[in-house]
């Protein structure tokens, strides 16, 4: 064979051949396209309209959940989708305050220790059954025994039923933030129908029958999850803000696809066929926000921190955790993560800044040391010899990956043997379970009204068990004024970095890629999808 | 003809009894307990207990191979930890974009290659041979997941074409599903057309050279007519044994490319259940493509009777 | 046949062979510009390392994702690391992947070939195995094997060369049953000589040229399939550099970081191509049967 005539023309030909079908196939696709676009045809309550508006709503979401049952699960694309299908007694509104959804009042004993619900009345779940008090109660109990917040927070409290519409919580000490916390979002108490949750199997119920705005329809593998409007929604009346009010479901059908690979999820956003794509990496920040079809959103996410392994292996030596924190660089994790510095803070607290209430800065000292010769001298001291050290992360979310990369290599330059065990994103809150098979993990985790929410006070989250914390909580909550709250948290934030349980890296934005055409969209916190539609 | 194909199916089940045995070992030989991780971390040691007898994974591997094989045989491929439903449904719910695409890379090689290797071989020696001939190194060189990253940063990111990646079923328009596979398709195709070309173009020639071609032409047949009708379909036979053994490298390629450009199919399908340790599903996907792979080879071979009846099967 | 009058004549025939294969060797333009290209990549393998100024992990993440400059010849990645730099260890990581998977399934397949082309019994158990390992695609077989294993360096090695061996091994048996069928292997065993010294001594050193070619081809195959297994995040765990993983890397900052993309590119295409054209100049070089010219027609 002549191979000396390969000659750069016969390259030159096949790609003007590629690129010249490529160009017929695309001029045909706009003919098609446009023959085609009036299969979806608007449902009837919105045919009235002057303006046309699709009926289906395209969501791009980062991974697949592992299961769409709230109280089980702090998956934020659980969340995102199941807060369609599912309500609550109480949910917060835009300012953080808990607000009736489920229940029409609420009243507070003196002591503090009853609380005595009363329900809307007619509510009916998705199965055509009337919620009443046995369904609430039924519920709210397996979420006190389910929920890792609420097992702490609210040990031995009980709901029972008083009547029909009416059910009294119980709780084992006076604490200011009962409400809050059944108001809360994260792996939140959805009210279900009591023989689901009679028969729901540890894993999670099967069976997913609420009261939202949105019916389940159908769970694709790896693909979708599509919900259909409820059209027998009983809902309330007040202007929508945050979780709470009105929620006039004008989309007949929402898909969440499960689109973890980013470059799919922008392309999406930008050629419509997402309406609107979750947690958009920040690479693709000036592209996007340059694109006259697409509106890039913004809302204070949370703060990435990285949590390190208390109870087993290496990290349950102090000494080594100070390493480990003397030696992160913040500067560089975030910068790496999230690209751009005006995306991005740095500040040692867990909480929003904006959170007067509680931000503070105990424990900068900790905070962002990057100071590799005092973590050698803390490893030499502690008698660190070359044991390997686990990463355990998911290509999921990007940003924590890329920072656990990131801190693979700082740990590299104090001389650390680190490897990174990389898994999809359940597998990685179910390998996180087991503490023998990791020392650091590396989390994006969104802000919470209160500090003893936070997953890093958490013993379930990351295996914190540590008696001091458990005080701590139990003094932040039952302090008599804001400003003693305030306090106690200033404390407990200290002793966390002293501790090196765990540490905050910085504090990023979301970005939330949507269609210019999305007329009633909400970004709080995640994307409020139940009001939303797009013109045709 | 029939005897053949009995001798076919029968020497077919040693090969898949060491692909099962292969397959089953590689995945038990994987630390890990899959009843542990089934039932959570908050399980009890009688839970799983329990499930491990329910599973059978308590008993000796041979007698777990024989349930398992059992099962496959039943038509039964066991269940997906992760997904919570059986695998042979996960597998039915992913195939169709595999199949989809494999079948277009398959086409976009054939409308690539043949006219390319007719002409080659018709312009043996010129600079078209050769240029030609230099392409279909080249494409033998490119593996598909790079052409295909290049064709993505290409059409897909710099000409804003064709979509980067995603995926459509048929069922939302032709047009729709195709946009999605065309470059998939192509960076699948390129390598078979590379390999079809070279054999359409050799086998060709060795037609091209025999004495009834020549006396087509000293009849004046027009030399299209000559190409076509009395070469291309005498040298079709070889050319036919190349698509056959490169449509089972199309469905296996398919795997790296689906990744690639996001397609819910069977590469992802397993893709995804390594990295959620499901092995029943690995298991599963594993089997069913060798099964596809050994089959299209098999029908390839029966064809091959069919077409030239110089090739006596049952010989042999 | 006496035995002086064998050696001679196959005296005679080596030197004719020598002639013809220098001619032929000069006529091969592939196998030329194939060797030279995978020596360059075997230069660049060994010494490139020495030569990089940058270290390939240390991170600089204020100079992360530039474009090809003076500074950074091909760029940097998405952690501020010199991307030359990185492909040049890269290349270190694919190459002795592909090299020691190609010595090792070629040792193993000589070794099973041989034998199998030898005893019968033996021959109908290897061969259905192989067949049965021949019958899983390649690329699934290593991704399921990656799976059991977990990922690194060494287990790449291991399940490449279960996925290579079997074809190894039925082209070393096929060409081990031609030479076993010739007439003086069946005198030495009339002779008394011991079944492994005609194994070894004779069949085995006959079937070295079709096993050479071969081995050059599982050598590129090994290559492609390591990087599309890191590629896949199935291979190399990070941060170890190889090309799959540069690759893997940029595609997710695709849209920004083109460079990202084709110089690791570049660089496997190169040395598959420099391989297949290696063992096709291998191929015509080493087999009597192909005529000089020939080709061209």
């Amino acid at each position: 064979m002549k191979f000396n005539k390969i000659s750069l023309l016969a390259l030159v030909l096949l790609l003007t051949t590629v690129l010249a079908a490529c160009s017929k196939d695309n001029s045909n696709s706009g003919g098609q396209n446009a023959s085609q676009s009036p299969a979806g045809s608007a449902s009837p309550s919105q045919e009235q309209n002057a303006k046309e508006y699709k009926n289906e709503l395209n969501i791009a979401l980062t991974a697949q959940p592992p299961t769409l049952d709230t109280a089980i699960t702090v998956s934020a694309v659980a969340l995102d989708t199941a807060g369609n299908i599912f309500e609550q007694l109480y949910t917060l509104n835009a300012n953080y305050e808990p607000q009736p959804q489920l229940a029409e009042s609420v009243e507070i004993s003196e002591d503090g220790l009853t609380y005595t619900f009363k329900l809307r009345q007619g509510v009916k779940f998705h199965n055509g059954k009337e919620m009443t008090s046995e369904d609430v109660v039924a519920s709210m109990n397996r979420w006190l025994t389910t929920s890792s917040r609420a097992k702490v927070l609210l040990t031995n409290a009980k709901f029972e039923a008083v009547d029909a519409y009416t059910v009294k919580l119980t709780v084992e000490k006076a604490a200011s933030d009962v409400l809050i916390l059944i108001a809360s979002q994260a792996q939140f108490p959805s009210i279900l129908p009591k023989e689901i949750v009679e028969s729901a199997p540890p894993e999670g119920i099967t069976e997913y029958i609420g009261t939202g705005p949105y019916k389940f329809k159908e769970w694709k593998q790896d693909q979708y999850i599509h919900l259909v409007r409820n059209e027998d929604y009983q809902g309330i009346e007040a202007e929508p803000s945050g979780y709470y009010g009105r929620k006039d479901a004008p989309t007949e059908n929402l898909y969440f696809h499960f689109v973890t690979d980013h470059a799919t999820r922008i392309a999406g956003v930008k050629t419509g066929k997402y309406d609107v794509a979750d947690s958009i990496p920040i690479e693709s920040y000036d592209e996007l926000a340059a694109d006259k079809n697409v509106d890039v959103q913004t809302f204070p996410g949370g703060a990435l921190t990285a949590f390190l392994n208390t109870s087993e292996g290496l990290f349950a030596n102090q000494t080594i955790r100070q390493a480990v924190i003397a030696a992160l660089n913040n500067d560089e994790i975030l910068l790496a993560s999230f690209a751009k510095p005006e995306l991005y803070s740095l500040a040692p607290g867990y909480l929003s800044s904006s959170q007067v209430q509680w931000a503070n800065d105990a424990g900068k000292e900790y905070y962002n040391q990057a100071d590799q010769e005092k973590a050698k001298k803390l490893l030499a001291e502690a008698g660190y010899n070359g044991e390997e050290v686990t990463l355990l992360t998911t290509k999921d979310y990007a940003e924590m990956y890329t920072a656990t990369l990131v801190i693979q290599e700082q740990l590299r330059q104090i001389g650390m043997n680190v490897k990174v065990d990389n898994f999809d994103f359940p597998t990685f809150l179910e390998t996180k379970n087991d503490r023998s098979k990791w020392d650091l993990f590396v989390a994006s985790t969104g802000y919470q009204p209160t500090p003893p929410q936070l997953l890093a006070v958490n013993p379930d989250w990351a295996g914190l068990n540590n008696d001091t914390v458990k005080q701590a909580l139990i003094d932040i909550r039952g302090a008599a004024t804001p400003e003693a709250a305030k306090a106690e948290w200033e404390k407990l934030q200290q002793f966390l970095y002293e501790f090196g349980s765990s540490t905050v890296i910085g504090h990023y934005n979301i970005l939330v890629a949507t269609s210019k055409n999305l007329e009633g969209f909400e970004l709080f916190k995640t994307p409020l999808v139940w009001n939303a539609k797009i013109a045709k | 003809m029939l005897v053949y194909i009995a001798k076919r199916l029968l020497s077919l089940i040693p090969v898949l009894f060491v692909v099962t045995v292969a397959i089953f070992l590689i995945i038990h030989l994987t630390p890990g307990d899959p009843a542990a991780a089934m039932l959570g971390i908050e399980a009890s040691e009688e839970e799983i207990r329990a499930l491990n007898e329910q599973l059978g994974l308590n008993r000796p591997v041979h007698e777990q191979y024989m349930h398992w094989v059992s099962g496959v045989l039943r038509g039964d491929l066991g269940d997906s930890i992760f997904m919570r439903q059986s695998v042979g449904q996960a597998i039915v719910e992913h195939i169709g974009p595999t199949l989809s695409l494999a079948i277009l890379g398959q086409a976009i090689a054939l409308v690539l290659a043949i006219p390319f290797g007719m002409i080659a071989a018709y312009k043996r020696g010129t600079a078209v041979d050769y240029s030609l001939m230099g392409v279909s190194l080249l494409g033998l060189a490119i593996p598909s997941f790079l052409l295909g990253l290049f064709l993505m940063l290409i059409v897909g990111v710099q000409l804003q074409w064709l979509p980067v990646a995603g995926y459509e079923p048929l069922s939302k328009g032709l047009w729709e599903h195709l946009q999605y596979l065309i470059l998939p398709g192509l960076s699948l195709g390129a390598i078979q057309a590379a390999l079809i070309t070279r054999m359409t173009r050799s086998s060709m020639l060795e037609i091209l050279n025999l004495n009834y071609i020549k006396t087509a032409r000293s009849k004046g047949l027009r030399e299209l007519t000559v190409l076509t009708k009395h070469a291309f379909r005498n040298a079709f036979l070889p050319i036919l044994t190349v698509i056959g053994q490169t449509f089972g490298t199309l469905v296996t390629g398919a795997v790296v490319v689906e990744s690639i450009f996001n397609i819910p199919g069977l590469g992802q399908l397993i893709l995804n259940s390594v990295v959620r340790r499901d092995f029943a599903v690995i298991q599963g996907v594993v089997l069913i493509v060798t099964l596809i792979y050994v089959g299209i080879n098999l029908i390839v071979d029966l064809l091959y009777g069919a077409v030239d009846p110089r090739v006596r099967l049952d010989r042999k | 046949m006496a035995k002086e009058n064998i050696i001679a004549m196959s005296r005679r025939l080596k030197k004719e062979q020598r002639a013809l294969r220098f001619r032929r060797f000069r006529s091969n333009y592939g196998l030329v510009i194939g060797a030279v290209l995978f020596a360059l990549f075997i230069l660049i393998a060994a010494i490139g390392p020495y030569l990089m100024p940058f270290d390939p992990y240390a991170m600089k993440v204020t100079e992360r994702l530039q474009p090809p400059s003076g500074a950074h010849l091909l760029g940097t990645d998405e952690f501020g690391r010199d991307l030359m730099t990185r492909i040049v260890y890269g290349a270190r990581v694919s190459l002795s992947v592909g090299l020691v998977v190609s010595l090792l399934s070629s040792l193993l397949g000589l070794v099973i070939g041989i034998y199998a082309s030898y005893y019968k019994t033996l021959d109908h158990i290897l061969m259905r195995i192989c067949d049965g390992l021949i019958a899983i695609p390649g690329v699934l077989l290593a991704i399921a094997l990656m799976a059991a294993l977990g990922a690194s360096a060494m287990n790449v090695i291991i399940a490449l060369t279960i996925v290579f061996t079997p074809n190894i091994a039925r082209v070393v048996r096929s060409s081990a049953l031609v030479v076993r069928e010739q007439t003086y292997i069946e005198a030495m065993h009339a002779q008394g000589a011991s079944d492994s010294r005609i194994l070894w001594k004779h069949i085995a050193v006959n079937t070295l040229s079709p096993l050479l070619v071969q081995a050059t081809f599982v050598f590129a195959e090994a290559i492609i399939s390591e990087a599309a297994l890191s590629f896949l995040g199935a291979g190399i765990p990070a941060p170890e550099a190889s090309w799959g993983n540069i690759l893997h890397a940029g595609k997710l900052v695709i849209y920004k970081a083109w460079w990202m993309v084709v110089f690791p590119g570049v660089f496997i295409i190169l040395s598959v191509l420099g391989l297949n054209l290696l063992g096709d100049g291998l191929r015509d070089f080493l087999d009597p049967r192909v005529k000089l010219k020939q080709k061209k027609s």
